[in-house]
């Protein structure tokens, strides 16, 4: 058996597997695609291992939402599992299907260039301030990129971005914001490239180490997860990581954001990143609590037990990624909330999507916000 | 493995044509639609009208099925120019190709022109059947467009993983 | 190219009809295919031969406007892509010279520095380059063409250039040939003679009297004229062939004509003229009177010998100034000459008499000796006469005649007599009973110079009397001919006049911007050198003066048959003497689209043309502005703009021009010069564009839009047709032209466009002709009927379309283009081609791939640039390539045959090809592959042709790189392949027609006749259209309704079925099985049928309350006003204006022109006027284009029609009636008022009301015009983006009736070609759908042009993207579209494309 996958089998105690199929039960690409099952592959490392595993198309179907790590009454880490088993079968040439032909996998390739001179900052506008050099640095991920590649659905990542900017502002930081950063590595990673994820983000950490930043903030809960867990394991970094909801919450507990009303009734996507990966449940509860009239209508599977919206890492887009989306859209819309407000861009354009089609958008559709966006535009003007 | 042992056995007979910042040769890939521009470049050829040797021809049956992603792959993988030829949008075999062409180019040109790809280095044109003469000259322009710009800073760096990594 | 690789369809291409026999469906047609010297068979279009062919004539494909190669393709996607060669037969140099030696083409030679390429050339006709470059009369310059621009070229002097400049290489050795030769007599007869045996194959031997060969050239021309070594090269070369020469063996003496006749097969006497001619005179017997080649023979070879102190030489030849030239040189005091004619007359040549006079030579014209005195047995003096010239004699000279009294005496001491000689053979006739002439020559066939006795032949001055060398080397050169023929007993005489192929004065191609240019002269040796020395006088050309000198050769004959592309033909293609070829075929129909020609605008002399710079026509323009044109799109002005470039059009040059006959409108221009203007602008964005024009006729689909564009682009129009064009001596046009207001003006510009008139191709009067039908008025074929009948001609089964019939533009061609076949199909029943299938075993492809790579060396094409053996190495290092290999041709069948073996051997299951280009070749290499049952799609070409050696040549090993990278490329496509199959689907036989109006009965019964079931659905209850409503009919007059009830009438008697009152409901389905759900009488029904017709017309334009309609009863529609003149309700009018243009070109209603308005309207006034009505036409440009509309606007005019432009609303006036309208006049600056009793609005044409519906109903699109979109204008101008629905007339766009008609037949046509068979094959190229990655999304559906995907519901609720395969056309703009990848494009799968990346920047 490839080394790897042993020791990763052990990491995960996949041996733990008492073969209950709870996984499969709870798994959202399980419940539409009934090819796909998240037992039978720990079975198919226990007992080969090998190529019969690397091979099979359906390691790269797992969304890594961490959903059967939370319910596996054996609490088997099927997701890291999954990560090794993908960074194995990419070795000997496997692949998933890329979404959008591979375009954003292209993008971050391209971007561990180090002589890349990207033009990214231009959605900065005038009235945010930002900085070259400093203690606080505010990582953009690849929302600039996100809004060309999707301009033909109509999303504004970059919204995200300019309202954590403002709320930083308002907080009276001038955040740096990096011209040459790079894609976190995220989805490379996740999709098995290892070589490139690696290059990316010794990239990133040299030049956050010369603008001199000691403590990044992040609105994409990817990037966050990647920087806060990824990183540090494999490389040496010395700056705290914080996501701009653990920022606001702390600034609410300080004091210092003072609200205008806001009568709305929203709902809110807990990302797989954000919430079953790094924990973060209350503070994006907590800034929407803080909104005078702002009033939260849990869906009926929220935090914990939140759903994916169904694509990760650019791959594996597919029908059931739609039923997915479809499903999560409708409970969305029986909270019977104006809004569903999201914190990560890849929510933002996949729900979109959904929302875009011709046939079944319509009963799908709800008006969405990043929960930045909402909290920035709730400020009270000083 | 043992088919892994073969390829690098394969390797080395490929044909060499080095980059270096002197004697540099542009590496350019050209998309050309099956009805107009294709045909274009073979007329260039009957003509006997002489261009760089740079240029590389892939073969699409319509200009709209030119993606971003195939633009972003080349650049990936070292081009240092990336030229899509169309017909001309009247003269589209499909009718409305050679327009979704150029709204796709749009979206292409942005994303490149973010990443720092210098806008000349990828170019949108349209040639008809009958126009063996610009293709030669869009061709020899490109080219030399390219040259002038130098190599492009993006190419496939086969790296290893780093050991730290690797053993972990 | 889809023609070209039609299997049904055969190109005769350079061939022409001569001959038409029978009647329909049986004609038998005679075709000359005109030799194209090219083997087709065997050409391969590789372009070779045009790169080394010297010639450089004007290449008419870019109108003269550059120049090609005598051989050529016609244009670079010529179909076939064969090449040809133009002979206009015999250039006058070579038809003047008496051996036919090929001057055009050593001359073309040398102008390309192929000097031994040209000496090879000349001596293929003339072993004696040397010797006459020298001394040759060279008839070929007094016939030379270049005498019409300057001076003829200095041919011999070219000639002893490529001599001069010899390179010694070994003849070539042909094979020999046993049979022995004798020639008598080593003069220049005898040794061509020999010569041209040799070549030959024969051994002959040369029995030469004197110790010398040469005769004459050895013994009598002088070393300053002929030195030694000159002549000696010529000598050596032709022994270097094998022939032997025995000196110092005379006839007569050392052995016998019998001698000859026992030992050898046949004889040749090249006997000369040996014997001197006296002048009979007096004194002739004096000491100090010599014979002329005597004297020159001693001097030859004696500097020594005596001459006298003062010589006179008597003759006027080039012996004469030999011999006085000699006496010089020998000592003579004075030396002159004594000739009884003019120096006009003297045959000498010019060049030697000009030498001659140089060193101080006199010549006493006109005078004559009749005494030589002499004292003491000695000359002392010559008594002469003068002389006078009198009536031309036999020689065509004029003879001269003594004037008595003009005796006089000239002192001298020597005599050399120069008149001539003779020959002297009476030794043979007495031994061997030769028949002689009168004058004592050889009696001789002129055409085989045999003479009496068989086997013996005679040439030179034995039988010519004395002549010049090259006719003995043209009697040597005959004589070896018919030896030849002789010995292998084959007819001496057949086939051997010489043709009278001389080429027409008038095909000979001066061109329009030739300079004069004096004709280089031949360095002399300084005289005063020269005269004391016999030292070569004439120096020779250098090598740059000869160049400069054979530059000036005009190729009058086209091809100078210099055999160079017959040395670079690799397939051996090239035949250079190919004949004619008469085909015979048995047809059931002729089709006849033998187009326009452009009349040249030099005519309108007042324009300019050709006697200006920048004065263009628009088809020069249209070549000027291309990309692929002679200047690559710019404007060749031959000056630097100081500012933005102005350029005029000016149009209707020679149209609609009764001084010209041209009694039509061209119908294009308006349109092409919009386009060309836009053009203009887009390379020049600044330029001020001005359009003279007398109506801008817009009327076609989208042209007003054009129209408009050109307008927002700042083109301004005049209205005007200018007076002239200056030019101001420093490159400005000046145009002047009168304005609306009657200023005359003047505008200046850089350029100016003639947009000249179309006029009947030429030869169109002869083929009508050969074909028995009619020519109209204009000299286009005749219609039966034009309006009703618009594709057949005067004779039945004779189709007419296109611009034969008269001017056109490409869309309303192709339309008629396809109606005439589908009438020509109606007379070829019975005649289907069988198609033949067979069952081959396929070869499993599922294993790992197996790749073969076939490297074509293209003959040179590929191999003189690239290494092919090197990338066949390289081929075989590349990953799954089991095998590669190259091949000379690898398209020649052989080739084929060797891959198919290698698959089957190695187990191939993919094949890659590096050669040409797959737009060419793709097929027969697939073709190859099914043949073995390798599924045709596992193959891929890897074009290192034309994408490489072709435009690398300068490269070769940067091109070697990139057929690597190429072929690199194409394995790892070809890798990533799959097998596809072709699909097939049943088809319906029926059809559907929608709207029972004059285009859907005439589809319908021409569908009918093709033998398909037929449905017209109408939802009115009668049949008839607009068309039923009309008074009459242009230009026939014939009423609607008649017309509407006769076609009515044979559709029902054809067999078709005719659904009046029925409503369409619901169509489903797609190509070959639509469903067509109707109601009819609360019945519903539904039909299936393979192909649907949208023929639902147009509505026309409802007025509503503009221009007083509804507000007076007086206003009508013109549909209206028809009614009125049916009913013949219009006894009480006086007076009538019409508006033009209601409710088209502007916002309301039509956008564009709606075309049959004003010819209506005309067509309306000419018969109100005719009943004494005064009728005016308000109009804004009088557009009228269709065949006959011209004449009948003159005639309206003729009958005193008012034709007013106005704008805007007029203004109406009257109490309860309309009683009078005005409008402001533009050319008056006052309001002209009207009187009317009726006034009469020319309602556009606008889409009918349900089409809204019935585009959804057939997901057929509407235009921004709203009316049916077709599928392209050009290209498919009656298809629609839905395959198997089709539209035709003016539910596409406004149309007249000739034109719907054509429409409509043009349908019947497509739906014939589509439902003729059993099965529609699907190409397998099409996108497909992985289901599970489909979100359902539907961009796919959204992109798609051609409906071929739909979103299906699956059993979760959600949708998937589903291919239907007959509508996709394979673009894969939908697999750009998809989000997931979830939809991919067959063979040009993502994977496969990224493949082929990768291989790219693997290097």
């Amino acid at each position: 058996m490839n080394s790897k996958i042993a020791k990763a089998i052990k990491d995960s105690k996949a041996y733990l597997c008492m073969e209950c199929g709870k996984c499969t039960g709870t798994c959202p690409v399980s419940r539409y695609n009934h090819g796909y099952s998240p037992r039978i592959l720990v079975n198919k490392a226990i007992r080969s291992g090998d190529l019969d595993l690397l091979k099979d198309k359906n390691i790269w179907a797992c969304l890594t939402c961490k959903l059967c790590d939370e319910r596996c009454p054996a609490a088997i880490e099927y997701i890291g599992l999954t990560l090794t088993t993908r960074l194995e079968a990419k070795k000997i040439g496997e692949q998933a299907l890329c979404s959008h032909g591979g375009a954003a996998q292209s993008l971050m390739r391209i971007m561990t260039t180090p002589e890349l001179e990207q033009k990214r900052l231009d959605w900065i506008d005038s009235n945010l301030k930002t900085t070259q050099k400093g203690e606080l640095l505010y990582f953009v991920g690849c929302l600039p990129y996100f809004d060309i590649l999707f301009s033909d659905i109509k999303v504004n990542t970059l919204q995200a971005a300019r309202s954590s900017i403002k709320i930083l502002n308002h907080l009276g930081i001038t955040p740096v914001v990096l011209p040459q950063e790079r894609c976190c590595g995220h989805d490379l990673l996740w999709s098995g490239d290892m070589e490139n994820f690696e290059k990316l983000a010794r990239h990133n950490i040299e030049e956050i180490k010369k603008s001199g930043a000691k403590k990044i903030v992040f609105s994409c809960p990817e990037g966050y997860r990647t920087f806060k867990i990824d990183y540090p394991k494999y490389f040496s970094t010395d700056f705290d990581v914080e996501h701009i909801t653990e920022t606001i919450s702390g600034a609410i507990s300080d004091g210092k954001l003072k609200f205008k009303n806001l009568k709305k009734v929203v709902t809110f996507q807990d990302p797989c990143r954000l919430g079953r990966h790094l924990g973060i449940y209350d503070e994006p509860r907590k800034a929407i609590a803080a909104v005078p009239e702002l009033s939260l209508n849990e869906m009926t599977r929220s935090r914990e037990r939140a759903i994916c919206c169904g694509v990760s890492a650019w791959m594996n887009c597919s029908t059931y990624s739609k039923s997915i989306q479809r499903a999560r859209l409708t409970e969305a819309k029986e909270t019977k909330a104006d809004l569903l407000v999201l914190s990560c861009p890849k929510c933002e354009i996949h729900f979109q999507c959904a929302m875009n089609d011709e046939k079944t958008g319509k009963e799908a559709k709800i008006k969405t916000i990043q929960l930045v966006t909402l909290i920035a535009d709730a400020l009270e003007d000083t | 493995m043992k088919q892994a042992a073969k390829k690098t056995k394969k390797r080395s007979g490929r044909s060499t044509t080095r980059r270096s910042s002197k004697g540099f040769e542009p590496k350019i890939v050209a998309f050309c639609c099956n009805w107009c521009s294709y045909p274009a470049a073979d007329g260039a050829g009957v003509s006997r009208l002489q261009y760089p040797t740079n240029i590389k021809i892939v073969r699409v049956m319509c200009g709209g099925r030119v993606t971003p992603s195939f633009v972003l792959k080349a650049f990936e993988l070292g081009a240092d120019g990336v030229l899509v030829a169309t017909c001309h949008f009247e003269d589209c075999h499909y009718m409305f190709g050679a327009r979704k062409a150029a709204d796709v180019h749009k979206v292409t040109e942005k994303l490149t022109e973010m990443l720092g790809i210098e806008k000349e280095r990828l170019k949108l044109d349209w040639i008809s059947s009958a126009e063996a003469t610009k293709f030669a000259r869009v061709a020899q322009e490109f080219t030399d467009t390219i040259r002038r710009l130098g190599p492009s800073s993006i190419k496939k760096r086969l790296g290893a993983i780093s050991e730290a990594i690797e053993n972990e | 190219m889809d023609v070209g690789r039609h299997p049904n369809i055969e190109i005769f291409a350079n061939s022409e009809v001569v001959g038409v026999e029978g009647e329909a469906p049986d004609f038998k047609v005679k075709v000359r295919r005109k030799s194209t010297f090219v083997d087709w068979n065997k050409c391969t279009g590789c372009g070779e031969c045009p790169t080394v062919c010297p010639v450089h004539i004007k290449d008419e494909f870019q109108l003269a406007l550059s120049k090609r190669a005598a051989i050529y393709r016609q244009y670079p996607q010529a179909v076939p892509n064969k090449f040809l060669i133009e002979k206009k037969g015999s250039p006058p140099c070579r038809y003047s010279c008496p051996a036919g030696v090929n001057a055009q083409g050593y001359i073309a030679l040398i102008s390309q520095g192929k000097y031994q390429e040209a000496l090879e050339l000349e001596r293929r006709d003339n072993p004696f380059p040397a010797v006459c470059g020298r001394v040759c009369t060279h008839p070929c310059e007094s016939d030379c063409k270049r005498r019409d621009v300057d001076e003829p070229l200095a041919i011999a002097q070219l000639k002893r250039f490529i001599s001069d400049h010899e390179q010694k290489t070994p003849p070539p050795s042909p094979e020999l040939n046993k049979e022995k030769v004798a020639v008598v007599g080593a003069g220049p007869a005898g040794l061509s003679a020999a010569y041209f045996l040799a070549r030959r194959g024969y051994r002959p031997t040369v029995f030469e009297a004197t110790d010398h060969p040469g005769g004459l050239l050895y013994w009598a021309i002088p070393r300053f004229r002929l030195p030694e070594a000159a002549l000696q090269r010529d000598l050596d070369y032709i022994e270097s062939w094998g022939v032997e020469i025995k000196t110092n063996t005379a006839l007569g003496k050392d052995f016998s004509i019998k001698d000859l006749q026992q030992e050898h097969k046949a004889v040749f006497l090249g006997l000369g003229a040996a014997k001197e001619k006296q002048m009979g005179i007096e004194g002739e017997d004096l000491q100090g009177v010599t014979m002329c080649v005597e004297f020159l023979n001693k001097a030859v070879h004696n500097p020594q010998t005596p001459v006298g102190k003062k010589v006179a030489v008597v003759g006027g030849g080039n012996s004469a100034i030999d011999a006085v030239r000699t006496a010089l040189r020998l000592g003579a005091e004075q030396a002159f000459i004594v000739y009884r004619r003019s120096r006009q007359e003297m045959p000498a040549n010019e060049e030697e008499i000009v030498e001659a006079e140089k060193e101080g030579i006199t010549i006493h014209y006109l005078t004559n000796p009749t005494k030589i005195l002499g004292k003491d047995g000695k000359v002392t003096g010559m008594e002469c006469i003068k002389m006078k010239l009198g009536e031309p004699d036999a020689s065509g000279r004029r003879r001269p005649i003594p004037i008595e009294g003009s005796e006089f005496t000239m002192d001298l001491d020597m005599v050399i007599m120069a008149i001539g000689q003779a020959a002297d053979i009476s030794f043979l006739a007495k031994e061997e009973n030769f028949e002689l002439t009168r004058w004592g020559t050889f009696a001789v066939d002129p055409d085989t110079l045999q003479t009496s006795i068989p086997g013996i032949f005679a040439g030179g001055d034995a039988v010519t009397g004395p002549a010049t060398v090259i006719e003995a080397i043209a009697a040597g050169k005959e004589a070896a001919e018919s030896i030849d023929r002789f010995i292998r007993g084959v007819d001496l005489k057949e086939n051997r006049k010489k043709k009278d192929d001389r080429v027409k004065d008038e095909d000979i191609e001066i061109p329009e911007d030739i300079r004069a240019e004096k004709r280089t002269a031949m360095p002399m040796l300084d005289v005063d050198k020269a005269k004391n020395s016999y030292e070569e006088v004439a120096q020779g050309f250098s090598e740059e003066q000869a160049k400069k000198e054979s530059n000036r050769c005009l190729s009058c004959a086209g091809c100078s048959e210099c055999m160079e592309c017959v040395k670079v033909c690799e397939p051996n293609a090239i035949v250079h003497d190919m004949t004619d070829e008469f085909v015979d075929l048995d047809v059931g129909s002729i089709i006849v689209t033998t187009g326009v020609d452009y009349l040249d605008p030099k005519e309108a002399s007042e324009y300019g043309y050709k006697r200006f710079k920048n004065i263009y026509t628009s088809f020069e323009i249209e070549r000027l502005m291309s990309e692929d044109g002679p200047s690559s799109g710019e404007l060749p002005l031959g000056k630097e703009l100081q500012e933005p470039l102005r350029f005029a059009f000016i149009q209707c040059v020679g149209s609609r021009n009764m001084r010209h006959d041209i009694n039509y409108c061209s119908r294009i221009c308006c349109m092409n010069t919009i386009k060309d203007s836009l053009v203009l602008k887009e390379h020049y964005p600044d330029a001020r564009i001005v359009v003279f024009y007398i109506d801008i006729r817009a009327f076609g689909k989208g042209f007003e839009e054009f129209y408009n564009r050109s307008l927002e682009k700042g083109v301004e129009y005049v209205k005007g047709k200018p007076s002239k064009v200056i030019d101001d001596g420093q490159g400005n046009l000046i145009i002047h032209y009168e304005d609306e207001k009657g200023h005359s003006g003047k505008m200046t510009f850089d350029a100016v466009c003639l947009s000249s008139a179309l006029i009947p191709s030429k030869g169109c009067g002869e083929l009508a002709g050969v074909l028995d039908i009619e020519i109209d008025d204009d000299g286009f074929f005749k219609n039966s009927e034009p309006a009703i009948m618009p594709l057949e001609s005067t004779k039945k089964g004779i189709l007419v379309c296109g611009c034969a019939t008269g001017p056109k533009d490409i869309t309303d061609s192709i339309a008629e283009a396809s109606g005439a076949a589908v009438k020509a199909a109606c007379f070829l029943e019975g005649h289907e081609l069988p198609i033949e299938e067979k069952e081959i075993e396929q070869i499993d492809v599922s294993g790992p791939p197996r790749v073969g790579v076939f490297v074509c060396h293209c003959g040179p094409n590929i191999s003189k640039v690239v290494d092919v053996k090197g990338v066949v190495e390289y081929a075989k290092m590349l990953p799954d390539v089991v095998f590669a290999e190259d091949y000379t041709f690898a398209c020649s069948e052989t080739a084929q045959h060797q891959i198919q073996e290698r698959i089957a051997e190695h187990r191939l299951n993919r094949v890659v090809v590096a050669a040409c280009t797959p737009k060419t070749h793709e097929m027969s290499f697939q073709d190859s592959l099914t043949a073995v049952g390798l599924n045709p799609y596992l193959f891929d070409i890897a074009n290192i042709r034309n994408q490489c050696s072709w435009v690398h040549q300068k490269e070769p090993v940067k091109a070697t790189d990139k057929a690597k990278e190429l072929v690199r490329m194409s394995v790892a496509r070809v890798r990533k392949l799959a097998p596809l199959f072709m699909k097939e689907l049943s088809v319906n036989r029926d059809v559907a027609i929608i709207g029972a109006g004059i285009t859907g009965l005439r589809c319908g019964i021409d569908l009918l006749q093709r033998g398909f079931s037929v449905k017209v659905i109408e939802k009115l209850p009668v049949p008839g259209g607009l068309v039923s409503h009309l008074s009459s009919i242009y230009p026939s007059f014939r009423k609607g309704k008649d017309i509407m009830e006769k076609l009515t009438a044979e559709f029902t008697k054809a067999g078709g079925e005719l659904l009046t009152s029925t409503e369409l409901l619901d169509v489903t389905g797609y190509v070959g099985n639509f469903q067509v759900k109707v109601k009819r009488e609360a019945k519903e029904n539904e039909y299936t049928v393979g192909a649907i017709v949208l023929a639902t017309g147009s509505a026309l334009y409802d007025p509503k309350k503009c221009f007083g309609y509804g507000k007076f009863p007086n206003i009508v529609t013109n549909m209206e006003l028809e009614q009125k003149i049916l009913s013949g309700d219009i006894d009480n009018i006086r007076s009538v204006a019409f508006f033009q243009c209601v409710g088209s070109r502007g916002d309301d209603g039509n956008p564009g022109c709606s075309r049959y308005c004003c010819q209506a309207a005309i067509k309306e006034a000419i018969y109100l006027r005719e009943r004494g009505i005064d009728v005016a036409i308000l109009n804004r440009g009088v557009r009228v284009y269709s065949k006959g509309a011209e004449r009948m606007y003159r005639k309206a005019r003729e009958l005193g029609v008012l034709f007013l432009p106005y704008e805007g609303e007029p203004a109406i006036t009257g109490k309860g009636r309309a009683e009078a309208v005005t409008i402001p006049s533009s050319d008056i600056d006052a309001d002209i008022t009207i009187p009317v009793d009726l006034v009469v609005l020319s309602v556009g044409m606008v889409p009918a009301a349900d089409s809204a519906h019935l585009s959804e109903l057939f997901k057929v699109p509407r235009g921004p015009d709203k009316f049916f979109l077709e599928r392209h204008s050009k290209f498919g101008p009656v298809e629609t983006t839905v395959e198997g629905v089709f539209l035709c007339g003016c539910c596409q766009f406004p149309q007249d009736i000739g034109d719907s008609i054509s429409q409509a037949s043009a349908v019947a046509s497509k739906v014939a070609a589509l439902l003729s068979r059993d099965k529609i094959t699907l190409a397998p190229i099409t996108s497909t759908v992985i289901e599970e990655y489909c979100r359902g999304c539907g961009r796919c559906a959204e992109v798609c042009e051609f409906r071929a995907i739909e979103l299906v519901e699956k059993e979760d609720g959600g949708f998937a993207a589903r291919v239907n395969e007959a509508l996709c056309k394979g673009c894969g703009t939908c697999v750009a579209a998809c989000p997931t990848g979830a939809i991919d494009l067959k063979h040009f799968r993502s994977e496969q494309i990224e493949a082929q990346l990768e291989a790219l920047f693997e290097g």
